[in-house]
């Protein structure tokens, strides 16, 4: 199953690098705005385009209703949710898996953590829905800010998973017999850390790692269709409406989620892109824990 | 003694959602700085708690109108319940019976292009789901010129739309399928199994007798997986359809504002207590669940 691996990789690649060199791809500026231009045919005639454009030739993915060039955001607001999604998934993966590690290590506590909570009851977007919703709307932090802010939250909710999945797989190192020869030899708990178990979860760290790529992505889209968007909701009087500030990808699928009937292509093109990130990540995901499979980890 | 436990989990778990229900209030940004506004906050828990007894905690506007929580709340929790209850039902039989009728062991490379379509169907994220079945019901519309199905609630139609419940089926349907496939495969090893197939049992008996009440007892052990993933996709499918349930009332009533679709206004109460709701509403859908799979099991060893 190595072509799942192949495949999703380099579609990530190739999205990273388009997320990294947005200008390269992109026929217009960011933030590109015309709502009504004229065109000149050859016998002289003018005709006028109105926001929203059709796609066609000067707007490969058309226009919505204020002038923006669909594509152009797309390739701009890539940026936001790739990045959302990996500082998201690399500090869950850091910070839950030092806590998974500590919580058998340091401070003996066995068994993966198993109780009704009320992240169980109430799903961790809405959580995450209140904590942010403050600071979102209109925001005064400032996109980047924000994005960090944005950032934390999502990552301290949905640790728990990973906590418990690293701390069974710490208590199963813990039974090894090179582990309890360490022991025996009196070494301290920072070096059974650092050469006999961290070393041994590096797979399981990288595999968690994009399991949670797949899942931040999710939630990035939930709480776009709640006009809570990654960088900053722009809420405006004249005219009314809700706005990501950043265009990133999840945000317009949120934002355009209205054009159902009519203007299709402003809902298509960033559910195509998010389709493709996240089909991208699944694949890749898929043929990572594949990979993983085939190696030899008897120590379990 | 016996009960001291659980009523120290019950009040933890009212303090974090009250406590969720604050965040709105309890985090502002001050010239550019994120401080918390604790003293506002607990003046509206403490306003909330004499609120009950003298009812002005279950008031709450709508536009113009003043309600009253309890008077209109059974009319949005029937419809929440019913978006719960009824897919989590179809989708726990329908796993059980689909997984159970496939031979697990036998058919693997047979099935492999459904096993395919499943998993593609599953890592769908419901958002998406629902937004691609609302448009391949206007492409059909547009092509045929005929509707398939209503694509978001309207009062001419009732409330139990095809669509919302797709969606909310499918994720228990797919869940509960995979689940009884991975448990059926590792039972039919077991001692109880062998010898059952040893001494003759008929290969029906063996299936749902045997393979199937053991099954059912994993399915158990995974319902709180379940009704987890149902509460998360209720949210999103209410939302989407513009079903008039309970998590519906709470973005768009109680975080409402002066025009359609805005967020410039919140009210705490009502907030809380919808999410109050929703938390009855988790524990009522994990009992008919489990109802259902205690039936599953009444028929299984009886009927069949």
């Amino acid at each position: 199953m190595r072509y799942k691996l192949l495949i999703g990789g380099v579609c990530l690649i190739a999205l990273g690098f388009i997320a990294v060199f947005p200008g390269l791809f992109s026929k217009y500026p960011r933030g590109y705005q015309d709502i009504l231009r004229s065109i000149e045919s050859s016998d002289g005639t003018v005709a006028w385009r109105f926001a929203p454009e059709a796609p066609s030739d000067t707007y490969h993915f058309g226009s919505d209703n204020y002038g923006y060039d669909i594509q152009t955001r797309i390739l701009w607001g890539l940026r936001w949710t790739l990045a959302c999604v990996i500082i998201v998934a690399l500090s869950r993966t850091l910070i839950g898996g030092a806590a998974g590690v500590l919580r058998v290590l340091v401070f003996g506590v066995h068994g993966s953590i198993r109780t009704v909570s009320p992240m169980a009851v109430i799903p961790s977007f809405v959580f995450v829905f209140f904590l942010l919703y403050p600071m979102t709307i209109n925001s005064p932090l400032g996109s980047l800010r924000l994005l960090l802010f944005q950032c934390a939250v999502m990552t301290i909710f949905d640790l728990g998973g990973i906590i418990s999945s690293i701390s069974l797989k710490t208590e199963a190192l813990m039974k090894t017999s090179f582990f309890e020869g360490a022991v025996s030899c009196g070494a301290n708990r920072l070096w059974l850390a650092k050469y006999h178990i961290v070393p041994f979860l590096a797979t399981d760290l990288i595999e968690a790692f994009a399991t949670q790529t797949v899942a931040v992505l999710q939630l990035v889209g939930r709480l776009g269709v709640f006009s809570l968007f990654v960088g900053g909701t722009i809420m405006t009087l004249d005219p009314v409406m809700l706005s990501s500030a950043s265009g990133e990808v999840a945000g317009l699928i949120g934002q355009y989620r209205g054009r159902l009937q009519g203007a299709q292509w402003m809902l298509l093109y960033p559910l195509g892109t998010y389709l493709v990130i996240l089909g991208s990540l699944r694949l890749f995901v898929s043929g990572l824990h594949d990979q993983f499979k085939k190696l030899d980890r008897t120590y379990y | 003694m016996r009960f001291l436990k659980p009523l120290m989990h019950a009040t933890g778990f009212v303090l974090v959602i009250i406590a969720m229900a604050l965040c709105p209030i309890l985090f502002v940004v001050k010239d550019g700085h994120v401080v918390i506004n604790a003293a506002i906050a607990l003046g509206f828990v403490a306003d909330w708690f004499s609120g009950l007894a003298d009812g002005s905690s279950w008031i709450f506007s709508s536009g113009s109108t003043t309600w009253n929580f309890a008077d209109v709340v059974p009319k949005f929790a029937f419809v929440t319940l019913s978006y719960l209850a009824i897919p989590g039902i179809l989708g726990l039989v329908g796993g059980f019976a689909f997984g159970l009728t496939r031979d697990p062991l036998r058919s693997r490379h047979r099935h492999r292009f459904t096993d395919t379509a499943l998993n593609a169907l599953f890592a769908l994220p419901d958002f998406v789901l629902a937004v691609l079945l609302q448009l391949l019901v206007i492409v059909v519309l547009d092509i045929t010129g005929h509707k398939l199905f209503t694509i978001s609630y309207d009062t001419s139609h009732g409330i139990l739309l095809a669509l919302p419940l797709v969606v909310m089926t499918l994720y228990p349907l797919i869940y509960s399928y995979r689940m009884v496939l991975r448990s059926a495969r590792h039972t039919s090893g077991a001692s109880f199994m062998v010898d059952a197939e040893a001494r003759g049992v008929s290969k029906a008996s063996l299936r749902y007798k045997h393979m199937g009440v053991a099954v059912l007892a994993s399915m158990k052990t995974e319902l709180p997986s379940i009704v987890a993933i149902m509460m998360t996709s209720i949210f999103v499918v209410e939302y989407s359809f513009s079903l008039p349930g309970m998590t519906r009332w709470l973005f768009t009533v109680a975080f409402s504002g002066s025009r359609r679709g805005w967020y410039d206004n919140y009210q705490f109460a009502l907030a809380l207590n919808i999410l109050l709701c929703m938390a009855a509403a988790y524990f009522i859908t994990m009992l008919v669940l489990r109802l259902t799979l205690a039936s599953l099991k009444a028929a299984v060893v009886h009927a069949l």
